[in-house]
């Protein structure tokens, strides 16, 4: 009789299961969010023109990711004014096929007698019929620009799950002749989009590799202004210069530790020429010694947890590139490939490590996972150097020397090789560093 | 006495909960129906090898008598019921249709409801097309100026303090994850009908390259359809892979497949889809 139940239990509980199909997805089409990105709703004809300028910022940075495809604004069948005023007919905007449509108001307001803007926007998913993500920013009117990265940022952010790199700088060797026709070489740091262009030494000394601290918006580099090699803090925000000091036989970019309270350098002082990788905490100033061996280390980089370095060494034969403990233990070989290897750099994401390469006399940027794997080459050319990374990790900026003059142009690069595209500068310019992000 | 009792009320109950849960008595009745048609068929011309090969009791009476046949016939009767007899279920009438008329049927039934997609995928500005060329870019910022006052800029590195940022928080609320509790039982579906919609729902999936972990994401949707192959509830994240964004770029890709291409006459299988993204 139990039996008997139990079996017409079971029969009734799989009689009444949901019936499903199982649909496995693994190949997604390889294109750009399309989004429609409508100028802000404004009342005032100076608020207007401010609109269409942060429009443009705006549009810029996302046609220039490659990660959006702005929907030509032509086909917009809504005004800002509607949209503001009462949200966006989502129907029309999926006709013209946005998945995103930005909406929002620009004004003018003063506040303690200075004249700032306000934004309010929002970004609304016009699929799901809701908004993703939504701000109001409230700045000094002659930032204007800056409000358009941060828009720029957020989209780029809720979209994609990954920071952006809109509001940054891009520190670099700004190469000029001077009144005899002599080269100079300055300290010049603009936007991200090559806009609000700055030098910030006169040329008077020899300034050489810029590097960003990744926490904060401080420079360290290395100047010869007494002749010796001598490295300086400069803090950005208040233009304050510190002088660390001379280090003789200081032969390499010095780089920032993820805290930003130490750098790591390569120092050749009493190792019969011989270049070795040190660290050195900025507060105490004390240096530590990380690699003991006859072969030449150079070029150390961290890993954005702080745990590891990735260096250069020829200990192998040639360049080539590996990976040791913060305590300079546990050195591991990456690289294997033909060629030779140099200046290698850490993603902030953490998962690549950004190299130069050098095979048959011409040079490469490229790419190598943390493992040693998938290594892919993403330029090539005359000369390519000096590799940074975006703040997320996804564009690399470097400097391409032209093989007819010895002039520098400063390029960039995504992460898969597409989007290659020159920076504008007013002079030529070189050692491109970039910044984190400016909060 | 009382177990008697207890008994036959425990299987009246059941009987009451079988009526109750419309379920027909057994399916089998149905097999017999089809083989009623063969014994049309074999009435007029059957050999003896053929019923051999059936092997079943109610056959051999019949066609035992009938003796010359042509060597054809054997083959086209021993074609169907193989096809039948593995397919055999309650709902199979309609699977009945030879497979060469099934495959057209599910493509002219999408070219139909996606016509208004196609027009509109026309339509797109051609830019799409353009982002993975190699192309060098020059002045991409022809709007940006290059200021020169030092005191600009010493300006602009002090901007960071009057800046003020607030959150707007959204006006509606968001899908949470649901747990999903009952048994789950797949289906049966060719390759070729799943194959239909992940094509479909793939061609509407963007995922720009480059994105991290682009191999690690995993997110289970599932969705309810309507016969026309509209959506009878809004999608649901069962599993969700712990990239807000890159959910929403799923869900929105559900949405933009909208209608899904149902195989003809299999909506009962297919009105529930378990969407398993990756990468």
């Amino acid at each position: 009789m139990r039996f008997l139940l139990v079996a017409l239990l079971t029969f009734l509980a799989i009689t009444t299961a949901d019936a499903r199909v199982r649909i496995d997805l693994t190949n997604p089409s390889f294109k750009p969010f399309p989004v429609a990105l409508p100028l802000l709703s404004a009342a005032t004809p100076e608020e207007k023109e401010l609109t269409r300028k942060i429009s443009k910022v705006i549009t810029n940075n996302m046609t220039n990711s490659t990660v959006f495809d702005v929907v030509d604004p032509n086909a917009y069948l809504q005004t800002p004014e509607s949209l503001a005023l009462t949200g966006p007919l989502f129907n029309e905007w999926r006709l013209i096929h946005a998945d995103a449509v930005l909406s929002g108001t620009l004004k003018l307001i003063v506040v303690g007698g200075v004249e700032k803007i306000q934004v309010e926007y929002r970004l609304y998913d016009t699929q799901a019929e809701r908004q993703l993500v939504g701000r109001r920013y409230t700045v000094d009117k002659k930032f204007w620009r800056y409000v358009g990265h941060r828009i720029s940022d957020d989209i780029y952010q809720t979209m994609t799950g990954e920071g952006g790199y809109f509001a940054t700088r891009i520190v670099h060797i700004g190469e000029e002749a001077d009144a005899k026709g002599d080269i100079v070489k300055k300290l010049c740091v603009m936007d991200q989009d090559s806009a609000n262009h700055q030098c910030l030494t006169d040329g008077s000394h020899l300034v050489l590799t810029p590097r960003f601290n990744p926490e904060v918006q401080k420079i360290i580099y290395m100047s010869y202004a007494s002749g010796k090699p001598r490295l300086y803090l400069l803090d950005l925000p208040t233009g304050k210069q510190t002088i660390i000091g001379d280090f003789e036989g200081l032969n390499s970019a010095p780089r920032f530790t993820p805290n930003g309270k130490g750098v790591a350098m390569t120092l050749t002082r009493g190792h019969a020429g011989n270049s070795e990788i040190y660290t050195m905490n900025l507060k105490t100033r004390r240096l530590k010694r990380l690699t003991y061996h006859r072969a030449i280390d150079t070029s150390p980089s961290f890993e954005p947890s702080g745990k590891r370095i990735v260096f250069n060494s020829n200990r192998g034969g040639r360049p080539a590139l590996y990976i040791m403990d913060k305590s300079g233990k546990n050195v591991k070989r990456l690289t294997y490939g033909e060629g030779n290897y140099y200046a290698p750099v850490w993603s902030p994401r953490g998962d690549m490590i950004a190299f130069v390469k050098e095979l048959d006399g011409t040079f490469h940027i490229g790419v190598i996972d943390v493992n040693g794997e998938e290594e892919r080459l993403l330029t090539d050319s005359f000369m390519d150097e000096s590799p940074s990374w975006s703040p997320n990790g996804r564009v690399i900026v470097f400097s391409r020397q032209n093989p007819d003059k010895n002039t520098n142009t400063i390029w960039s690069v995504d992460l898969t090789g597409y989007n290659l595209r020159q920076l504008p500068t007013p002079s030529d310019a070189s050692d491109p560093a970039w910044s984190p992000l400016i909060r | 006495m009382k177990r008697g009792i207890i008994f036959s009320l425990l299987l009246h109950g059941a009987l009451l909960l079988l009526l109750a849960m419309h379920i027909p008595p057994l399916p089998q009745p149905k097999l017999n129906v089809i083989q009623v048609k063969i014994v049309q068929v074999s009435a007029k011309k059957t050999p003896k090898k053929k019923i051999k090969a059936k092997s079943t009791t109610k056959i051999k009476p019949v066609k035992t008598q009938a003796s010359t046949a042509p060597k054809e016939a054997p083959k086209l009767k021993a074609k169907p019921k193989p096809k039948t007899k593995p397919k055999a279920t309650a709902k199979m009438v309609p699977a009945k249709n030879p497979k060469a008329k099934k495959i057209p049927e599910p493509k002219e039934v999408k070219a139909k409801t996606n016509n208004k997609n196609k027009e509109l995928a026309q339509k797109r500005p051609p830019k799409l097309d353009k982002t993975p060329n190699k192309k060098i870019i020059k002045n991409n910022h022809k709007e940006a100026k290059h200021t020169t006052k030092p005191d600009d800029f010493m300006a602009a590195l002090n901007f960071i303090d009057n800046l003020k940022e607030e959150p707007i928080s959204a006006k509606k609320k968001q899908d949470k994850e649901q747990p999903r509790n009952e048994q789950i039982s797949y289906a049966y579906s060719t390759d070729n009908e799943r194959a239909l919609i992940t094509r479909h729902i793939e061609a509407f999936w963007f995922r720009p390259a480059g994105l991290k972990d682009m191999d690690k994401m995993k997110t289970l949707i599932e969705v309810r359809l309507n016969p026309d192959g509209t959506l009878a509830a809004p999608p649901v994240i069962i599993k969700k892979s712990g990239n807000f964004a890159y959910d929403e770029s799923l869900l929105r890709a559900v949405r933009k497949a909208i209608p899904i291409p149902i195989p003809i006459g299999k909506y009962d299988d297919f009105k529930e889809l378990d969407l398993y993204f990756s990468g």
